[in-house]
């Protein structure tokens, strides 16, 4: 990896955390999601710092090039953070179907009390 | 002047029905509210039972959306001091008068009740003890005031952050973020020394990974809720 590439991704990278932190900051994602990603962010950031690590790791488990690996590892880790989204949008799925059902038999519960209010007048 | 006890709960139901009446016995002067963070246990029916002035909610938020919601109820009913006070009896209700004289005398805006200024009591494991050591030093770089409890939940808050914490509060570990909120809007925050007592039954809600992220995560809100 040229020198220049590296500087090139050291600065694609920071400007990445910078805009998680920036997100973070204005509260318009919260930490605890963003966290995976920030990571990932650093763990990229070691990688780039460490071409020749990279190069052994990937002769190592048998993949012909480090750009092979870095795009299929990269790969797998975008579709776990990915599938983490899913479970959230899952579990949200699950609190809005539990809130309104319950919004549902609150109002209901107003309705027959008001009823009955009536009736006794 | 009107205050508020808020008292959040998450499965209490052994110690609940003794917390709130030692609210209504040592700290007479003061409404309380029990916020019910969907416990998959009895401590409704115990409220509901014992006529227990209680506000559930119909989803689980965690401590800091519990509260938050108890800070909602009292911007709404124009409270001008609201007190957090644990469910779990940790928390005794008879330094609240103190505390809120000290804030009235004192012109503070949050006082906090501290375990670690006279070190009487229960002073939690010495793993958490490391960790909130940790914060200490990290508040006091960050905010140039000596804090030393920052996770405590015992603290009593005015008019004016009760606004604050009402409209924008962590949702989980929310005790040092929040102490930074304040003090970086150049509010007033003291400390007390309290003697907290060991939880009088339950369980605790924290183990050893939820305290590494624990501190990952606040280390981080807290730098960036200092820039903000």
């Amino acid at each position: 990896m040229s020198l220049r590439l590296q500087i090139f991704l050291f600065c694609i990278w920071f400007f990445v955390m910078v805009f998680l932190l920036e997100k973070a900051r204005k509260k318009v994602v919260d930490i605890k999601t963003l966290l995976p990603w920030l990571f990932f962010d650093i763990i990229l950031i070691i990688i780039t710092a460490l071409p020749n690590q990279l190069k052994e790791l990937a002769c190592w488990i048998g993949i012909e090039t480090p750009s092979n690996m870095l795009f299929f590892f990269g790969f797998i880790i975008v579709i776990g953070l990915l599938f983490s989204l899913v479970i959230n949008v899952s579990k949200l799925q699950k609190t809005v179907k539990d809130l309104t059902q319950r919004i549902a038999i609150l109002e209901n519960q107003i309705e027959e009390d008001k009823k009955k209010e009536q009736n006794d007048l | 002047m009107k205050k508020l006890v808020i008292i959040p709960a998450f499965n209490e139901e052994e110690c609940i029905f003794d917390t709130v009446n030692m609210v209504k016995t040592k700290a007479s002067d003061f409404d309380y509210v029990v916020i019910n963070d969907c416990s998959k246990d009895t401590t409704l029916k115990i409220c509901k039972e014992n006529d227990i002035n209680v506000i559930d909610l119909p989803v689980n938020l965690g401590i800091g959306g519990a509260v938050q919601t108890g800070y909602k109820y009292a911007l709404k009913n124009g409270y001008d001091y609201a007190v957090q006070l644990d469910g779990d009896g940790q928390h005794d209700p008879t330094y609240l008068a103190f505390m809120v004289d000290k804030m009235e005398k004192e012109g503070q805006n949050m006082i906090i009740g501290s375990r670690f200024i006279e070190k009487k009591g229960f002073q939690s494991s010495w793993l958490r003890r490391i960790g909130i050591k940790y914060f200490t030093c990290l508040i006091f770089l960050l905010t140039g005031k000596k804090v030393t409890d920052a996770t405590s939940g015992f603290r009593i808050i005015d008019k004016e952050v009760i606004k604050i914490f009402a409209n924008d509060y962590p949702r989980d570990y929310p005790e040092p973020e929040s102490v930074v909120t304040v003090l970086k809007k150049k509010l007033r925050v003291e400390e007390v020394p309290v003697i907290m007592r060991e939880r009088q039954g339950g369980v605790s809600s924290i183990n050893i990974r939820k305290s590494v992220y624990y501190m990952i995560k606040v280390s981080i809100a807290l730098i960036l809720e200092r820039i903000r």
